[in-house]
């Protein structure tokens, strides 16, 4: 095994960075690092070799990203713009509208599960939510974690949101938990309900669940495995990928251009029958997909944002494939 | 009868209430207040676990899904103390490449291509 050392520097700052708070992988040649002490966002190119200073948008600094397919996405902290933000190449943002996100509130860590885009935000008065998104990141809705703990007024803190084998994880921090509280809850119907999945952690010296911090959850093989705050790892077996795995093993569908102007390309694994809905939800074009390469015309539409929605045949959030694109 | 059938009962139930929660991979005997940086990730299939106990770095390996695990060579890491000896670390796993975020100093970062 051999390991290369490498100094990073702010190239904007020409000062030394230090611990990143978060990071996320892009693909398999990028790598984004939020490092606070240094108020920066480096996105890391290996075909390359070079890392890279990601503006921070007009003051919109990212205090969290994700990827999705190709796309990479971002929380905007909210200085001349609230919710989320994606990019197809890193450099150039597209801002959502971030309906319902309260003023003062900031996102913070975002990731998508099932078609959802969920989003950790925080506000100085109102305390710490919880949401998410069915549109992506035009409208917020919020989840209620407060029944998840034994003291409803402890103030809680979301370490991390993770997606994998059709599960979603929420690790939990809370600044004085009550005995009982749990440190990590897992949804199985896309953040609709929680229950708390701490069974065999260890308690603390004050009798409190440890914390799962952000980045200690991974899955390998049918393994989840968590690291806890002392540095102890625990693993649980959960099995294969079920049905609904993560939303790059369930969208069926690729669009491309996008943008797009007059012909879009909707690529599809099996006969889809699909919608294209404007940002108001109303059908301008429904479409009988083939399975490979299928161009639609959509010349006639006004510039904006449009959603194709497709079904499995199911009923269930998990069965229904969403993807945006934008008309110039 | 009635007495070792509840026993056996409640032996099955006990089983199957520890299959599904988390078990220790008995890897570190650490405590919070010796632990000061801490990562794990999946990388190539393999299971990887850094944690800096007092001043020793320790980056373990697992390819059975934390059944078992080996001590990776640390040589590197002494190499590059003073980045590790000050503050938390991170590993991230991008394409073939196995990164450690060094949190010391200079912000160094180590990468592995094997």
């Amino acid at each position: 095994m051999t390991y290369l050392p490498t100094c990073v520097t702010n190239p904007q700052a020409k000062a030394a960075l230090f611990y990143p708070n978060m990071w996320t992988t892009w693909g398999n040649d990028h790598l984004i690092a939020i490092f606070e002490s240094a108020q920066a966002s480096l996105i890391y190119n290996i075909s390359s070799g070079k890392w890279e200073y990601i503006p921070g948008i007009s003051g919109n600094m990212p205090r969290g990203y994700c990827s999705r397919n190709d796309t990479l996405w971002a929380s905007s902290e909210g200085k001349s713009h609230t919710g989320a933000m994606w990019s197809i190449d890193g450099i150039n943002w597209n801002f959502t509208t971030g309906t319902g996100l309260d003023q003062w509130e900031y996102p913070n860590l975002i990731k998508w599960h099932n078609n959802r885009l969920f989003m950790y935000t925080n506000h100085y008065q109102k305390g710490d939510r919880l949401r998410y998104s069915d549109d992506y990141g035009e409208t917020f809705h919020e989840i209620d974690l407060t029944p998840y703990f034994s003291d409803k007024s402890s103030i809680n803190k979301v370490k991390d949101i993770f997606s994998c084998n059709g599960n979603l994880y929420i690790s939990l921090a809370t600044f004085f938990p009550p005995a009982g509280s749990p440190n990590l809850l897992v949804s199985t119907d896309n953040g609709e309900t929680f229950v708390a999945d701490t069974l065999g952690f260890p308690v603390g010296d004050d009798g409190k669940f440890l914390e799962v911090n952000y980045g200690a959850l991974v899955y390998n093989n049918g393994w989840l495995f968590a690291q806890l705050k002392n540095g102890d790892l625990y693993r649980k077996y959960i099995g294969q990928a079920s049905s609904v795995s993560n939303q790059s093993e369930l969208l069926s569908i690729e669009v491309f251009p996008n943008p797009v102007d007059s012909k879009l390309n909707i690529k599809v694994k099996e006969t889809v029958n699909i919608k294209i809905v404007n940002v108001l939800g109303i059908v301008v074009d429904t479409q009988k997909l083939n399975v490979g390469n299928n161009w639609i015309d959509i010349s006639t539409l006004t510039k904006g944002i449009y959603f194709i929605q497709s079904s499995n045949g199911g009923t269930s959030t998990g069965s229904v494939t969403a993807m945006k694109f934008i008309k110039e | 009868m009635k007495k070792y059938l509840i026993i056996g009962l409640l032996a099955i139930a006990t089983s199957v209430v520890y299959a599904q929660g988390w078990q220790p991979c008995g890897l570190t005997d650490n405590s919070f207040l010796k632990t000061i940086g801490t990562s794990v990730v999946v990388h190539n299939g393999k299971i990887f676990e850094f944690h800096r106990n007092g001043v020793v770095n320790t980056l373990n390996v697992s390819t059975d899904n934390g059944a078992t695990w080996s001590v990776v060579n640390s040589d590197w890491m002494t190499a590059n103390s003073n980045s590790l000896g000050y503050n938390s670390a991170t590993l991230a796993s991008v394409g073939k490449r196995l990164y450690l975020f060094a949190g010391g100093v200079c912000g160094e970062v180590l990468f592995s291509t094997d």
